[in-house]
């Protein structure tokens, strides 16, 4: 049956994001925390990194703008929002899935 | 004799730490605001007076959060600080005690240059509230460094603990900072590798973080620094490598800042608030908050269309008493023609603006402080990110519907100054109400009442028209600019969003007064300059200008003073010059009456209808009935069709549309970039636009 295999895909989907939980900074939902694994290793700007933006900082999705990007972020002590160029380049892991939960 | 001593002190820290607010409560009003060489970045600086006459000359830097600049505003600070052209004796760091790590690194880089230095934590008042325990003794020794707590805004609020003490105290501990022992941290990095520590012996004297700084940052530099330190600008340099040793410069950075606030700093993160969270639900919500801007932007609008208009007629009502009252009770000579109709008018030309600057900055200041224009660029950013332009942008954007004055000094407050330039630049393209008169009688004049299905009206739909050719203009042109102004700086979206606060009231009249000033000083001067020179023009004239009244007297007696005014007006200088442009505006359809009214369209775009009036000797500039009948029968003495025909009509709307004729916008674009290269740019720009388009509708409807 067409609908089941669907659902079936789905479910490996999930199954795929618990067990490496890895994924790009612009994909975290609200109510997830995560922290952040390879801003050191990307071309980003140095700046990011003077805002507390480094390896091992918990981040956590506030809000995202109306029109899709920026997102806005708490990253460490930091509130900031970042733009597209910057979210697509960022990995994270999670570390509590809240929303994964309520679904 | 004693000599007194005096002292330079550079203010820095990172944005929004409430660095301004300080050097308010420092300085008070007492600050000279100029512009750095070359570039459209404030120069702000203060003085103030120790207890053993030691002058303080504090200079307010712009906030960066680091040495490494991403932008021409953070690049000053680099320059200031590392080149050291104007003699800086010290540094006074501002840090925000909600993110004192953060705010540190830049801390320990200022050490590193080997600048004696001191730290202001600020917003102190904060602190039981969210749980902050702040070991200052204990921080003062690892630092190696005077420290304080202090509150910008509760200061002078409560008396007694945080009262006028605090900032006196911090005054009072400047000079400390030079008698502490210089701490460094890079050195023992060991980051430098072989390639500093090869030219390290050739420069004896400097620190060797100023030398890593010159190296790592060195596409900022002239020639002259080049010249200056060959050495390091012989290096070889790979962008690669070094910016990993700028990363884990950076997060050795952090290593020793965690070390020293480990044993310093404690946060109970338990008595934290939430409130700036729950704000930001529903201020950054897609419908909410957009809604709110919506609201936010329509007060701003109200504000500066209606509120504005009641003290602005009391100014003109003033100024105009005081014309009559000085003309009726002086000797009616040139000297005070040239008082009242020269001078007298121009100062009223300039404090006209003042209710609408004082109204948008008052906003303007309020927004900021509360934390909330922040959130404006990150609500509009996506929208206004492809022209160039910033989330901001907005604000001169929308506010250039009243006036562009105003409008382009609220470009301000965009950080990056390529955008603010360009959105500077972009705004006398938007519909301001000064041209809605001239509208108002073109349109009436050449376009027929006529309605599409009822409720639509083509006068309307064609004023509607105008307002979008005006924004439409500007975002185009932004685009264009921003292709065509460099900016080294890639655009990377980094934008702290600031915890909402209350207001600094003092800070706002602070802010507001500043603007009033700088423009009514700056711009100010100009624009009575040359209104002094188009009134001039305007009431004097060769042989036949002065013969005007005998020649009217002798000639048949059923003569009105409309006549003689409008024969004057023909033939004064700028009616001369009128008839001299008018082979240059003749394929634009105009004829030398309409040449002079755009003449006199410098002064401001709505004298075009007195104008006109004049010129068709209508008298009563305010009776817009008759002047619309007398253009509307005015002929072409050589051709004997009517001038205002439909593509003269709709050529002069668009030239209105476009060209760039008002002095006070040129005075204030003048002003805020500190140099004539982008008025005139902007001038020939928008006119040949107007020109362009004038001419293609004139030729292709007639």
């Amino acid at each position: 049956m067409p609908n089941n295999s669907l659902n079936l895909r789905k479910k490996s989907y999930f199954c795929y994001l618990e067990t490496f939980s890895i994924m790009k900074l612009k994909d975290l939902k609200k109510n997830q925390k995560a922290v952040i694994v390879n801003c050191q290793e990307k071309q980003l700007p140095l700046k990011l990194m003077e805002m507390g933006c480094v390896d091992g900082v918990e981040v956590s999705l506030l809000n995202k703008a109306p029109f899709g990007t920026p997102l806005y972020f708490i990253i460490g002590d930091t509130r900031m929002a970042l733009g597209k160029e910057i979210v697509n380049e960022i990995d994270v892991e999670l570390v509590e899935n809240d929303a994964a939960k309520k679904t | 004799m004693t000599r007194q001593k005096k002292l330079k002190i550079a203010l820095t820290g990172n944005p929004n730490t409430g660095k301004t607010s300080l050097f308010n409560k420092l300085t008070g009003l007492h600050k000279k605001i100029g512009n750095y060489p070359g570039i459209t970045v404030h120069r702000v600086s203060g003085n103030f007076t120790l207890d053993d006459g030691t002058v303080i000359e504090l200079i307010d830097l712009p906030g960066t959060y680091s040495l490494h600049p991403t932008s021409k505003d953070e690049e000053v600070v680099l320059k200031e600080l590392l080149l050291n052209r104007e003699g800086i004796d010290g540094v006074l760091m501002v840090a925000d005690v909600n993110n004192l790590k953060r705010n540190l690194i830049l801390l320990t880089e200022i050490q590193d240059l080997g600048f004696p230095v001191m730290l202001a934590v600020n917003m102190c008042d904060e602190m039981s509230k969210k749980g902050i325990i702040i070991d200052v003794d204990k921080l003062r020794d690892l630092l190696q460094i005077p420290v304080i707590l202090v509150s910008a805004k509760k200061s002078k609020a409560n008396g007694q603990r945080q009262g006028k003490g605090r900032i006196y105290q911090m005054k009072e501990m400047i000079p400390e900072m030079f008698k502490m022992p210089s701490k460094k941290y890079f050195e023992n990095y060991g980051l430098t590798g072989t390639s500093i520590d090869f030219v390290k012996p050739a420069y004896p004297d400097e620190p060797v973080y100023k030398l890593w700084l010159l190296y790592t940052e060195q596409d900022k530099f002239g020639e002259e620094i080049q010249n200056k330190y060959p050495k390091i600008f012989n290096l070889p340099f790979d962008r690669e490598t070094l910016k990993r040793l700028l990363q884990k410069e950076v997060i050795k950075r952090y290593k020793d800042i965690n070390r020293i606030l480990k044993e310093t700093y404690k946060i109970e993160k338990s008595q934290a608030t939430g409130l700036t969270d729950r704000i930001d639900r529903i201020l950054l919500h897609k419908i909410w908050g957009i809604f709110f801007f919506v609201m936010v932007m329509f007060l701003v609008f109200q504000a500066i269309f209606s509120w504005a208009e009641i003290p602005m007629d009391w100014i003109d009502n003033f100024f105009n008493q005081t014309n009559i009252y000085l003309k009726s009770h002086l000797p009616a000579n040139q000297l005070t023609a040239l008082l009242t109709d020269g001078i007298l008018s121009g100062i009223a030309g300039v404090l006209i603006f003042v209710p609408q600057i004082t109204l948008l900055f008052l906003f303007i200041a309020l927004l900021e402080e509360m934390g909330y224009m922040s959130r404006v660029v990150f609500l509009m950013d996506r929208l206004m990110q492809p022209f160039g332009l910033s989330g901001k942008s907005i604000v001169p954007l929308l506010s250039g519907t009243a006036c562009a004055v105003p409008a382009i000094m609220s470009a301000r407050t965009i950080e990056n100054s390529k955008e603010r330039l360009i959105s500077m630049l972009v705004t006398p393209f938007i519909t301001c109400s000064a041209r809605l008169p001239v509208y108002t009688i073109i349109i009436a004049l050449v376009i027929p009442q006529k309605d599409f299905g009822g409720f639509i009206n083509l006068q309307g739909l064609v004023l509607l028209a105008l307002y979008s050719a005006g924004f439409i203009m500007a975002l185009f042109s932004a685009f264009v600019l921003s292709k065509f102004i460099k900016s080294k700086y890639k655009r990377y979206f980094i934008l702290e969003m600031p915890e909402y606060k209350a207001p600094i009231v003092k800070n706002v009249f602070i802010t507001v007064w500043d603007n009033v000033k700088a423009f009514v000083f700056g711009a100010g001067k100009i624009i009575v300059a040359f209104s002094i020179i188009l009134w001039f023009l305007a009431t004097h004239g060769g042989k036949e200008f002065q013969q005007a009244g005998e020649k009217f007297q002798t000639q048949n007696a059923h003569i009105t003073n409309n006549d003689l005014e409008a024969y004057k007006l023909e033939h004064s200088y700028l009616g001369q010059m009128g008839k001299t442009i008018e082979p240059a505006i003749k394929p634009l359809g105009y004829d030398w009456k309409i040449g002079i009214a755009l003449l006199t369209s410098f002064a401001a775009r709505e004298v075009f209808v007195s104008t006109l009036s004049t010129i068709y000797s209508v008298g009563n500039t305010d009776d817009n009935q008759r002047l619309r009948e007398r253009m509307a029968n005015e002929k072409n003495i050589i051709t004997g069709t009517k001038t205002f025909t439909l593509a003269v009509g709709i050529s002069l709307l668009l030239f209105y549309a476009f060209a760039m004729q008002c002095i006070s916008t040129l005075a204030t674009l003048r002003n805020e970039t500190k140099t004539w290269k982008w008025p005139v740019i902007v001038f020939f720009y928008m006119t040949g636009l107007a020109y362009i388009s004038a001419f293609a509708t004139y030729q292709f409807l007639s």
